[in-house]
């Protein structure tokens, strides 16, 4: 009785209990890891409930929108978009030494944030007009769309954001079956292209360039970052991942980050919070709900209707993805700093927002099949 | 267009895009993983270590420094509550600028960030490195009212502090910040957290009784380095309390006599050895070397031609003149050169056989017939030329090496000076010339190679009064560790001089007396009726170069040929309590311009024992 009361819930809200019940459990965790990082400060955690109430209303009213709507209104969206990142750029207010907010009297917001998820939304709408793989000219309308706005959120600076949303925008086009062909066999090819541009990192990373010379590209690439300052915080983040060891020191105990060692350990470095206290076993178990997840979602992609659902889905899935892998390489040293918030832990509000969005939007390419007469 | 054909190809490239990405994120996902499990398992020790020295340091607890008190336990050194500016550079992205900022404000002068910069490789990773002392209300309040920087604070510490300022600054000496060689010496663990260190007088003699012993504390910090949690391990134990056996009273009596003038005034008990009064004149004030002494304040001391930091109780070296008379008279009826009833005819000079030139008395009329004891109260130099003729100059030495004179003391303070009692051997090691006859003679009245301190001139006039017995002389009287009892030092005997017959010294003494009391005594202006009695011996020396190792005088002093004035004393007469010297630098006659200093001091002793 009481699951077909539950089940009926989330078939009124178009949610999928699932993926549903997983973001609750993570965002569950999220929260005890909050607590602690914020050294038991029950304002912040109130705080983030606020924050979390907001999100959830969000993804609710998101996931309510059939995907042909987001589809149809897909240029509307993106124009107004562009327009308030040009906004931003002249009208824009500071904060934190780079130009991100804009500030309409009652709420003050940051519209790159809001491009986490137009731009998905724009580039799959381009894609699935016609069949795919798409033919040139939407490829490149969607590559001048990408950069451009990738561009303006780089200039704020923002150089975290505009690596996602570029990285968003490209994974569209990869879902849409666009290649670089320079072998018939797709995984080759494939790895090939991956293999070399990871090793050339890798290596002129951790060979070629001498620290000063690092110093100069991070600064060179982002103005905002302080090499010497961040590098402080890469030490102080590894000696707190490191010192937890396989079972953490228990919780609210680890020095580094009760004793503010950890720089921004209830946003960017939470991370190095959980990794400290609970040690690699709950580093493990969040990487395990993470998994699910994102494996949960894939299905959901995989599994709807039309080109633009799947195109949305599977790409967001991947974006939600890699603000997990870029927040954890940033704070285990693997990758600049570039300040990206771990998704579903990080206190903060508009990430929580975009992530939940996310979501949103993927429930929504679930239950919203098309009507038959619709189907083409 | 939408064949099905189309629709199976278009799913075929989003499964197999599909799994790519899959391969993708798993990839990723183990490099992740991989570095995580590198991080926590495989380095955990590793960083378990960085951890634990990011936040735990050992810090040791600099002891409160003993203080120092007088006889009657007045203060004369004691730690006070100060204020410095530190600078911890680790957390300064510019120091520069903090220079800047901070001049400008002006609290900092260049000269300070020179000390900083030179004093800074001192210094520990972390450590608040002070960069002004002593800090000023008006100083603190500026700091605290402005916008600081980062790394930039004010720490509260302890301050050797001198009361009395100026007043036995060469008996106490002064602390200072502890330099290359003292780091060399005091290197120990127990000197790890200690700025200052004693570095000449008692807080020298005694630094480690006073420095007491260090703790060692376990801090834990947080990222600012702010200190959040303190875990004392093992407490520090504070120095020793040392009480003098200066009397702070006396002690300025003589300070205050001797203001104006070069010069010393040593009173010791003669019963123990114990030094009331160790009073050099010039003083300066101890507490400006405390912080490091400034260019100025250390140029002017150096290059005053009065040298202020000698303490000429212990390193001023001075022909003994006629003050070493008494030891001399007493060295012939012991020896048995001379009988207690011996007479001498003063014409006023004696002749030697092959010597042209003439030994003259200071009195050119000469003195007539004299005794011994009136050779003492008038001072005859003929007697003594004739007597240390006869005596011979080794005996003259064997019998005033008794006394100590041209042997340290081994009073209680650094630095203490030998001076010079000649022998032949000593001219043939010194000069590598043979003794001369004529050398003797003037031996004999305390001229020639002879140099003495104050402080040995006063043991010698003590062992007379109290026959026989030379204490070590001693500052420190008791100590207490812990404030528990009080531990007294020993008094020591560090010769028994031998006698032969204890009339030869009534005789001395009486010769003493009648300087003072006799109708031709050299002191007799000094009979008023006091309440008490006092024997003595004025001198006047000649200024020949004082010490022939440190010809200070002779060289930078050639104006100043005046004769020291000197005078050597003791008192009551019947059981004796003080003996005393006093040398006053190119005064003139001893009994005009040291005599009445003693009598000062005599005085105010018996006036304070008697409203005690």
């Amino acid at each position: 009785m009481i699951q077909d009361k539950v089940n009926n819930f989330f078939q009124f809200f178009k949610l999928d209990k699932y993926l549903f019940f997983l973001i609750v459990i993570t965002l569950s965790f999220g929260f005890i890891i909050l607590y602690t990082a914020s050294s038991s400060s029950e304002k912040l955690l109130l705080l983030q409930f606020r924050n979390l109430a907001i999100a959830l209303i969000v993804m609710l009213v998101i996931a309510q929108i059939p995907p042909r709507i987001l589809k149809l209104y897909s240029p509307y969206l993106m124009a107004i978009g562009v327009i308030l990142l040009i906004l931003v750029y002249f009208f824009g207010s500071y904060g934190g030494g780079a130009k991100r907010w804009l500030d309409i009297g009652i709420i003050r917001f940051q519209p790159s944030e809001i491009m986490k998820v137009i731009v998905p939304i724009a580039i799959a709408s381009i894609l699935s007009e016609k069949n795919i793989p798409p033919r040139l000219g939407p490829v490149l309308l969607s590559l001048l769309a990408i950069f451009l706005i990738g561009f303006l959120i780089y200039k704020q600076p923002d150089l975290g954001t505009a690596i996602l949303i570029v990285s968003s925008g490209i994974y569209v086009l990869f879902f849409a079956g666009v290649r670089i062909q320079i072998i018939k066999n797709v995984w080759i090819n494939l790895s090939v292209i991956f293999s070399s541009i990871l090793g050339t990192l890798y290596l002129a990373w951790n060979y070629f360039l001498l620290p000063y010379q690092k110093q100069r590209i991070l600064t060179m690439i982002d103005p905002e970052s302080d090499p010497l300052g961040s590098g402080y915080h890469i030490i102080q983040s590894k000696i707190a991942i490191g010192s937890g060891g396989l079972t953490g020191k228990g919780y609210g105990a680890g020095s580094q980050s009760q004793l503010d060692f950890l720089p921004e350990h209830s946003t960017d470095f939470i991370f190095s919070v959980l990794a400290e206290e609970m040690g690699f076993v709950g580093v493990i178990f969040l990487l395990f709900l993470y998994g699910l997840i994102i494996y949960r979602s894939f299905q959901i992609s995989i599994k709807s209707e039309d080109n633009f659902s799947k195109l949305l889905g599977l790409s967001l899935t991947l974006v939600f993805f890699t603000y997990v892998a870029i927040n954890i390489a940033m704070v285990a040293g693997l990758v600049p700093v570039v300040g990206v918030p771990l998704p579903l832990v990080s206190y903060g509000g508009s990430s929580l927002l975009t992530i939940l969005a996310i979501f949103g939007i993927i429930m929504s390419v679930n239950k919203h099949k098309l009507p038959g007469y619709l189907k083409k | 267009m939408d064949t099905l054909a189309n629709k199976e190809y278009e799913q075929r490239i989003f499964l197999s895009r599909y799994y790519i990405a899959i391969g993708f994120i798993v990839l990723i996902t183990s490099v992740i993983i991989a570095r995580i499990y590198n991080l926590q398992v495989i380095n955990h020790q590793h960083y378990l270590e960085e951890a634990l020295g990011n936040q735990l340091a050992k810090r040791p607890i600099p002891p409160f420094r003993g203080k120092i008190f007088d006889r009657k336990g007045r203060v004369l050194a004691d730690n006070k509550l100060a204020y410095r500016l530190t600078i911890t550079p680790e957390k300064i992205k510019d120091i520069n600028q903090v220079f800047v900022k901070y001049k400008e404000q002006g609290l900092i002068t260049d000269k300070h960030i020179e000390k900083y910069l030179k004093v800074r490789k001192n210094y520990k990773k972390f450590d608040q490195i002070p960069i002004k002392y002593n800090l000023s209300e008006e100083e603190m309040a500026s700091f605290l009212v402005s916008d600081n920087s980062v790394g930039v604070d004010i720490e509260p510490y302890f301050q050797r502090y001198y009361p009395e300022a100026s007043s036995a600054v060469h008996i106490l000496g002064y602390v200072s910040k502890m330099s290359q060689e003292d780091k060399e010496i005091f290197s120990d663990e127990n000197y790890q957290g200690t700025d200052y260190i004693g570095k000449i007088g008692i807080e020298r003699q005694y630094e480690e009784l006073l420095h007491g012993s260090s703790g060692t504390k376990q801090i834990e910090r947080n990222v600012d380095g702010r200190i959040i949690d303190t875990d004392i391990i093992n407490p520090s134990k504070p120095g020793a309390n040392l009480y003098l056996s200066i009397d702070l009273d006396l002690q300025k009596k003589a300070e205050e006599l001797l203001t104006g003038k070069r010069g010393a005034i040593v009173v010791v008990d003669v019963n123990s050895g114990e030094l009331l009064t160790l009073a050099s004149s010039p003083i300066y004030d101890p507490n400006l070397f405390v912080n490091g002494i400034s260019v100025e304040d250390y140029k002017s001391l150096t290059d005053s031609k009065d040298i202020p930091q000698l303490n000429r109780t212990i390193q001023g070296l001075y022909p003994p003149g006629s003050t070493i008379k008494p030891m001399v008279l007493l060295a012939g009826l012991e020896e048995d050169v001379i009988k207690d009833n011996h007479v001498v005819f003063c014409r006023g000079f004696t002749k030697l056989p092959n010597y042209s030139r003439k030994f003259n008395d200071w009195k050119k009329s000469g003195h007539g017939k004299v005794n011994t004891q009136e050779s003492i109260a008038q001072s005859c130099d003929v007697f003594y030329y004739e007597l240390a003729d006869e005596m011979g100059i080794d005996k003259i030495h064997d019998n005033l090496q008794n006394f100590y004179f041209g042997k340290p003391t081994g009073i209680d303070i650094p630095g203490e000076k030998a001076g010079v009692l000649p022998s032949k051997i000593w001219k043939k090691i010194n000069k590598n010339e043979p003794w001369y006859r004529g050398e003797t003679l003037i031996t004999g009245i305390g001229q020639g190679y002879t140099t003495v301190s104050p402080l040995q001139l006063a043991l010698a006039t003590a062992a007379i009064a109290n026959k026989g017995y030379l204490y070590k002389p001693r500052l420190l009287k008791n100590y207490s560790s812990d404030n528990k009892d009080l531990i007294s030092t020993k008094t020591e005997i560090i010769n028994r001089l031998p006698i032969k017959d204890i009339h030869h010294w009534d005789d001395v003494i009486s010769g003493m007396e009648k300087t003072i009391y006799g109708a031709n005594g050299t002191a007799r202006r000094l009979n008023t009726d006091q309440k008490y009695t006092f024997a003595g011996k004025t001198g006047t020396a000649q200024v020949f170069g004082l010490d022939p190792e440190e010809d200070y005088i002779a060289e930078k002093y050639e104006e100043h040929l005046r004769d020291h004035a000197l005078f050597n004393a003791f008192a009551p007469i019947k059981n004796p309590e003080i003996a005393i010297a006093v040398i006053v630098e190119n005064a003139g006659s001893g009994s005009s311009k040291a005599a009445p200093l003693a009598k000062a001091i005599f005085d105010e002793y018996f006036k304070n024992k008697e409203t005690n």
